[in-house]
């Protein structure tokens, strides 16, 4: 079969060649559509329902919005679980559904119950999906700011009001429409809002309530339309227009009329720009900013939109006013490039290499050419599976290729035919004709075409393993075992079409049948080695064993890591304070944090969002900040060479002295990419279900110091659900029924006065601000005197009013209000800080690390022991989750997956070579090979990781490939009758040039990714370095221990 | 010889396996970047009854401190070798170094089956602990720190973040009161001027507005019994505020001028409640109006009645009007100061920040600071009472007490002994 595909692609070799060539073509064109980033996207299939609930409290908020929407999600196709949080003024439920879900059909869903449970809502309370992103989606942000000095036209400063309307209304709509941009979000300064502060003396003077005035502005400011009139045969519109357009008319709006006299606004109220009550701020080098962030849609060229973002940026500036300006501060293209151009280097440097020795070793320039050829092809192939597979570019996906591997099965090949050639040269003493070139590229083609595609193949075998990962390790890596697996097979379908037909169009001189220089060398250094290593097989053999023994014993000591986090080259900072902080507050200590950090000399510029953004996609409480600390170019340090670690280091002593702040350094991307897997990132959760909040929290506390005391027990931790002040104010049923209130007026009058009432909303052109009716600031923030807070007695409890000032009825003279004190109690209490819920139903969770123990055990004895010791009263129940779930499911799958795959190899060896001898002599290559790994891991200090372990994979497969070679060769030799001796000696002598081809280009081909420095280059250089480590002992093992151990497993007069 | 080579590749096959098994397993101990805190606890032994021990050779004291039911005192259990000694066989002593060169000594008796300190732990509980026991001859003796709610910032710092503090001492403390009411007539200056014989009004001689002297013609009205003119004249020395009547008019008994003397009026202000009932003649009053206007004056009575319908009583004061820039009508808000008295201690109110289940503030004793449990007395608006807790001339924090408490409770500092 394999024959006849080798002959037929020689037969239409120019066919062959036009659809390789167009092949390549699509792959250029591909390339353009390739999604490419940095890291791959781990976010899974998530939807988030956010729901604005000014003045909810979080227990509210819980209450009378997240609970219809989660019991609405209940129940959708394909839904995994949900979770929620519930915060003051914000509701987020998280609908994650399974792998693979498709998201647009997960939105509709959603979409399609929120519309059921809006009519459950409080009125007013819109529900909105999220945006369409993932964790990879934050791609650029910028600031809006003045220059130092900058005024505006009426000579004041510009205000962080200013600057926000600006955003909203000047650059925000610019970014919004580009293609790509799924959201422009936006954090920082005051959304403008035109504020009616009355002064509650005077509304008690005029007898008027919050209420009147607010249904005042209402009743004046709207526009009518009234149909039209037809008359003399033309149409007119009728219109009463109402609206106010300044805030002079707003002041001039009747609110009453006492004693026939018209009382406007501007009577008894301050009527102005005011601030509106924000849940978030930015700030960028230690002071207040607006800060937008561009969101990309799912699935999109990350650079590609970034790149737009910035251009449509440049041109936002020209539209903004003088002393204005939108700067980046972040942008993504900057770790993308890096990133890849790192990716770009390794594999050029590497592809030169390989070429170099090709040529070096084969002697032909034609045939390294040819096989050279080969590297690009597969690799615009390549990119055609990934366009078409929806696997984006990235540096787990793109760095594992390794174009020696690829080119493996070529480099045989190609080897194979040129000997050949350069026999029958010899043989006929001339230059071969056409036909008689091509039956020799065909027969010599054939002739290895089997171990070739076997070495491929086990490589691709080795890969399955990393298929049977799931969750984030399997989103991690997937792509990566995908790519290297098409490259395979790519390379696979070359070397049985194009490298044949190529060799047999083109390889039409001279070949030499001699072996060049090089080789020479090394077989007559190589030849007295054999014979030592034949003749002292059993030496040979238990050196062999001890080495495997001792990197095996070697490997245990090495550290591990889970896999080596990409340097995004900036820095993420969350500076944590404690519950309750104030924004305001938040924003002083956040200043001085930032002015802090600032004075290193490598820090370009640091910003910060505190608290959440106007969509809510990360809700922060205003104690948290994400702190963004963008690095200047290495080559602008005082020291380039400056490891992170160490600068990480420095930051971390440095803010450390800064009071009231917590921290956690970690890096853009990880951080958001951690916010949205989230909630529990930690080995175990336990989390405990149930009603009411106080008993959760002693359960959880419980919990706690029950999982604090089993062995092997770190970081336990309970989240922290309380801390937030809150001022209740109880209504006194009794007062108010005293005088004829309700509770609704004391509410009413209450939120008004604090949280501000809304009534309409005042356009200016397109651009249109809320009035908001609340009291003056003074006031409003002073608590000791919220008190004397006048509540308006109802009409019927209300004395007639005097309507002569004449003295001595002051008896008569009835108050028409009365203070809040005297119908409410006021109780400053902690409160629930956010209330969580997972699958419709409240919970804490404790979490904890597992340390020096295994997991399985560590959770069995957990169990017993909060089984024993935690009391859990009817109602409530303990569930356990967290990552040791993932991983104990991977293990037990890997412990299924792993010994098949290993059988699968054997099981390919044996039908290849039909005796079970020959196969495990093959085999035996692999933990030889193993050792060289492990030792190149310990001797530059890297640690055990998943890169790593991707490394001892594709090793594996070389060193199957180079077994498979020689014992093939070996095998032939024998059958034509040469003696087991003689068979081995000459065998693994002919053989000398593959094996010394192969795995030279496949080492070097890595060694660019080895050495290199640049970004990226921490999460490919294991990989890289157990493959030139593997590599190296893997061959000196094939050629002395594999002829070794043949020789020791067959008797010399056997038969074949 | 068979067999063997086949147990060897069946190691090498087992070996392969176990490393390509052991790789996704490894290292999953990465960092959770969760929005939590660290948490710092510094660790020491703990003995039976969760104390500290403190151990030296096979002798060992057990530190606790109890406060269940109790006030917090210490109690110390002694062990040999782990085993519980009598109470009665040892010795001990325990003294405390506080911040600001303060020391506080126990002395313990036994008690059941431990010594009890003669005197209650006093809040916070942080300090440097020297403990001196003795049993069977032998002398021991440990130091170690326990603190709590302490924490140090460099001066620098502490400067640039804002952080300001003052010495706590005796303050003027005033009650004070916020009311709402209105400016009223003053009745002791009002005057009704009615005819004092009915008849036909002849002149009238003043007009709304006008002031009139007292003893000033403001009318001439003859008498329809006497016929004879008669001039009515004002009480008062007054303006006139209403004028009933009109050349040609016949008067009656209704008043024909209304007059009021408004260099003094009456400021009449409403009280609810309990306030009511804390206002009493004399009591200061600072009141505004809504137009700008202020002035002093002080309570002359609280009225009689309540109103049914408000259940609100109403204050009078008053109100000197030289100028005449209180007009009857207006509306004003005014402080009534309810009482005024000095106090030894007290701290102002933006020092105060919630700490555990206390009112607290934080002291500062040069670059380090700790957490001064409070028992709080009167409060106006700018100050606050200190009944215990703190000692007068202390230092203490008043603008960016949060940031103090914030910096205390970051690492999840714990009351823990």
């Amino acid at each position: 079969m394999l024959e006849r595909i080798i002959r037929a692609a020689i037969h239409h070799r120019w066919l062959t060649l036009v659809l390789v060539a167009a092949l390549a073509m699509l792959g250029i064109h591909d390339y353009q559509r390739l999604p490419i980033d940095a890291v791959p996207d781990i976010t899974n299939v998530q939807v988030q329902i956010n729901t604005e609930a000014p003045g909810f409290s979080p227990l509210e908020s819980e209450q009378r919005v997240t609970f219809p929407i989660e019991t609405a999600l209940a129940g959708l196709a394909k839904l995994d679980h949900t979770r929620s949080i519930s915060r003051y003024g914000l509701s987020q439920v998280t609908a994650v559904f399974e792998d693979g879900t498709d998201l647009y059909f997960a939105r509709q869903q959603v979409a399609e119950r929120l519309q059921q449970a809006k009519s459950q809502l409080p009125p007013g309370l819109d529900p909105e999906m999220g945006p369409v992103a993932t964790g990879l989606g934050e791609i650029f942000m910028y600031t809006v700011e003045a220059k130092p000095g900058a005024t505006r036209e009426d000579g004041q400063p510009w205000t962080s009001t200013d600057l926000r309307t600006l955003q909203d209304w000047v650059v925000r709509p610019q970014l919004r429409n580009l293609e790509g941009v799924t959201e422009v979000n936006t954090i920082g300064g005051y959304v403008r809002q035109i504020h009616i502060t009355p002064d509650p003396a005077l509304l008690v003077a005029f007898d008027l309530s919050l209420r009147d005035v607010m249904d005042a502005v209402t009743r004046n400011n709207s526009n009518a339309g009234a149909g039209y009139i037809e008359r003399s045969g033309e149409q007119y519109l009728v219109r009463v227009p109402g609206q106010v357009d300044t805030i002079d008319a707003l002041r001039d709006i009747v609110v009453a009329h006492r004693a026939g006299v018209p009382v406007r606004l501007r009577e008894l109220a301050q009527v102005g720009e005011g601030r509106e009550l924000r849940t978030g701020a930015a700030t960028e080098n230690g002071h207040e900013v607006v800060l937008g962030t561009v969101f990309m849609l799912v699935g999109e060229n990350s650079r590609a939109v970034a790149r737009r973002a910035a251009e449509r940026l440049a041109q936002v500036n020209s539209s903004l006013p003088e002393g204005v300006v939108a700067q980046t501060v972040y942008d993504r293209t900057n770790l993308v490039d890096r990133t890849i151009t790192t990716v770009r280097k390794n594999l050029l440097e590497g592809a030169l290499l390989v070429i170099a020795v090709l040529f070096l070793l084969l002697g032909n320039l034609r045939a390294a050419l040819i096989t050279a050829a080969v590297i690009p092809l597969t690799m615009l192939m390549t990119i055609t599976g990934m366009v078409e597979n929806r696997v984006s570019g990235n540096l787990m996906s793109l760095g594992a290729l390794d174009f020696g591997l690829i080119v493996d099965g070529a480099v045989i090949i190609v080897e194979n035919c040129l000997r050949r050639f350069g026999e029958a040269q010899k043989n006929f003493g001339r230059l071969l004709t056409r036909p008689e070139r091509f039956e020799l590229a065909a027969s010599a083609t054939a002739e290895v075409i089997k171990p070739s595609l076997f070495g491929v193949f086990i490589i691709t075998v080795v890969y399955l393993p990393i298929f049977a990962l799931t969750g984030v390790e399997g989103k991690m890596f997937h792509p990566m075992a995908f790519t290297v697996v098409i490259a395979l097979t790519a390379a696979m379908v070359l070397s049985l079409t194009f490298v044949p037909a190529a060799i047999a169009l083109f390889v039409s001189g001279r070949v030499a049948e001699h072996d060049n220089r090089v080789i020479q060398v090394a077989k007559s250094a190589y030849a007295p080695l054999l014979a030592r290593a034949l003749s002292w097989r059993k030496a040979v053999l238990t050196a062999a064993l001890l080495l495997v023994g001792g990197s095996a014993l070697l490997a245990t000591r090495l550290g591990s890591e889970f896999i080596p986090s990409l340097d995004e080259g900036d820095i993420a900072l969350h500076a944590l304070r404690i519950p309750g902080t104030g924004l305001d507050q938040a924003i002083g200590m956040q200043e001085q944090l930032e002015a802090r950090i600032k004075e290193f000399p490598e820090v370009d510029k640091v910003f910060g969002k505190i608290g959440t953004a106007e969509v809510a996609t990360d809700p922060m409480p205003p104690s948290v900040a994400d702190t963004f600390i963008m690095m200047k170019d290495r080559a602008d340090w005082p020291d380039p060479r400056k490891p992170r670690s160490v600068l990480v280091e420095e930051l971390e002593a440095a803010v450390r002295t800064i009071p009231g702040n917590n921290y956690e350094f970690t890096q853009p991307v990880q951080m958001r990419m951690n916010e949205l897997i989230a909630g529990v990132r930690a080995d175990v959760a336990i989390k405990v279900y149930g009603d009411d909040l106080e008993v959760l929290s002693a359960i959880g506390e419980a919990v706690e110091s029950a999982a604090g005391q089993v062995p092997g027990a770190a970081d336990v931790k309970l989240e922290q659900v309380t801390g937030l002040p809150v001022l209740t104010i109880h209504p006194d049923r009794a007062a108010l029924a005293r005088f004829g209130l309700s509770i609704e007026a004391v509410q009413d009058t209450v939120s008004i006065a604090i949280g501000g009432g809304t009534s309409g909303q005042l356009f200016e052109g397109d651009r249109r601000f809320d009035i908001v009716v609340r009291l003056p600031e003074a006031l409003r923030t002073n608590l000791d005197r919220l008190g004397e807070l006048p509540i308006p007695l109802p009409e019927a409890s209300r004395p007639a009013r005097p309507d002569n000032l004449r003295p001595g009825n002051a008896g008569d003279q009835a108050a028409t209000y009365v203070p809040l004190r005297e119908v409410a109690r006021l109780e400053l209490a902690p409160g629930p800080n956010q209330v969580s819920r997972e699958n419709g139903k409240r919970r804490v969770v404790v979490t904890a690390n597992v340390r020096g123990r295994d997991l399985g055990s560590f959770v069995a004895e957990l169990r017993e022991r909060i089984g024993t010791t935690v009391e859990i009263p009817a109602g409530y129940w303990v569930d356990y989750g967290g990552t040791f779930e993932q991983l104990i499911s991977a293990s037990q799958r890997l412990q299924i997956v792993v010994p098949a795959a290993l059988l699968l190899i054997f099981g390919l060896l044996f039908m290849a070579f039909a005796s079970v001898r020959d196969a495990l002599t093959v085999f035996s290559g692999v933990p030889l090979a193993l050792t060289g790994g492990v030792l190149a891991l310990w001797l530059r200090d890297i640690p055990f990781s998943i890169s790593a372990g991707v490394g001892f994979i594709a090793l594996s497969g070389v060193a199957v490939l180079n077994g498979v070679v020689m014992i093939e060769f070996i095998r032939s030799l024998r059958q034509q009758g040469t003696a087991l001796d003689e068979a081995i000696r000459q065998g693994a002598l002919v053989r000398l040039r593959p094996v010394m081809m192969t795995a030279l280009v496949a080492s070097l081909g890595f060694v660019p990714m080895a050495f290199n420095v640049g970004a990226g280059a921490e999460v490919q250089r294991p990989l890289a370095t157990v493959v030139i480590g593997g590599i190296v002992s893997s061959t000196l093992l094939t050629l002395l221990v594999l002829p070794a151990l043949y020789r020791l497993l067959h008797r010399p007069g056997e038969s074949q | 010889m068979n067999t063997s080579r086949l147990q060897f590749l069946g190691l090498i096959l087992i070996l392969s396996g176990l490393m390509a098994c052991s790789t996704p397993e490894s290292g999953h101990h990465e960092d959770a970047h969760g929005h939590g805190h660290e948490e710092a606890e510094t660790e020491f032994e703990r003995g039976p009854n969760r104390g500290r021990m403190l151990r030296q050779d096979d002798f060992a004291i057990e530190v606790t401190i109890f406060e269940t039911g109790v006030p917090p005192q210490f109690r110390l259990y002694a062990y040999v070798k782990d085993r519980p000694v009598p109470a009665t066989e040892v010795k001990a002593t325990i003294a405390l170094g506080r911040l600001g060169g303060i020391t506080d000594t126990f002395q313990f008796k036994p008690e059941g089956l431990y010594l009890v300190g003669n005197a209650t732990v006093v809040e916070p509980h942080s300090f440097d602990v020297e403990v001196t026991a003795s049993h069977g001859g032998r002398n021991f003796a440990w130091r170690y720190e326990s603190y709590e709610g302490r924490t140090s910032i460099p001066s620098a710092i502490a400067k640039e973040a804002g952080v300001t503090v003052e010495r706590a001492g005796p303050v003027m403390l005033r009650e004070p009161l916020a009311l709402m009411g209105q400016v009223a007539l003053n009745g002791d200056r009002y005057a009704e001027v009615r005819a004092r014989f009915a008849g036909p009004v002849q002149n009238v001689h003043v007009n709304i507005g006008d002031s009139v002297r007292r003893g000033q013609t403001l009318a001439t009205i003859e008498n329809s019994d006497t016929l004879v003119s008669y001039a009515l004249t004002s009480p008062i020395e007054g303006v006139v505020l209403a004028r009933h009547t009109n050349a040609g008019d016949v008067a009656g008994t209704n008043p024909l001028f209304e007059i009021a003397d408004l260099s003094v009026l009456w400021l009449e202000l409403h009280a609810f409640g309990e306030d009511a009932g804390r206002l009493r003649a004399g009591q200061s009053v600072r009141l505004a109006s809504g137009q700008g206007g202020a002035t002093t004056t002080e309570l002359q009575r609280v009225l009689p009645l309540a109103s049914s319908a408000s259940q609100s009583v109403v204050a009078r004061a008053l109100l000197p009007n030289p100028e005449g820039q209180w007009r009857p009508g207006m509306a004003v808000k005014a402080e009534v100061i309810l009482g005024e008295r000095e106090v030894p201690l007290a701290v102002r109110l933006p020092a105060l920040q919630r700490f555990r289940d206390f009112t607290v503030v934080f002291a500062r004793f040069g670059d380090t600071y700790e957490v001064r449990m409070l028992e709080l007395g009167q409060r106006d608006g700018e100050f606050v009472e200190v009944l215990d807790g703190l000692t007068a001339g202390s230092e203490y924090v008043v603008e960016q007490s949060f940031l103090i408490k914030a910096d205390i409770e970051k690492s999840g500092a714990s009351h823990d002994h």
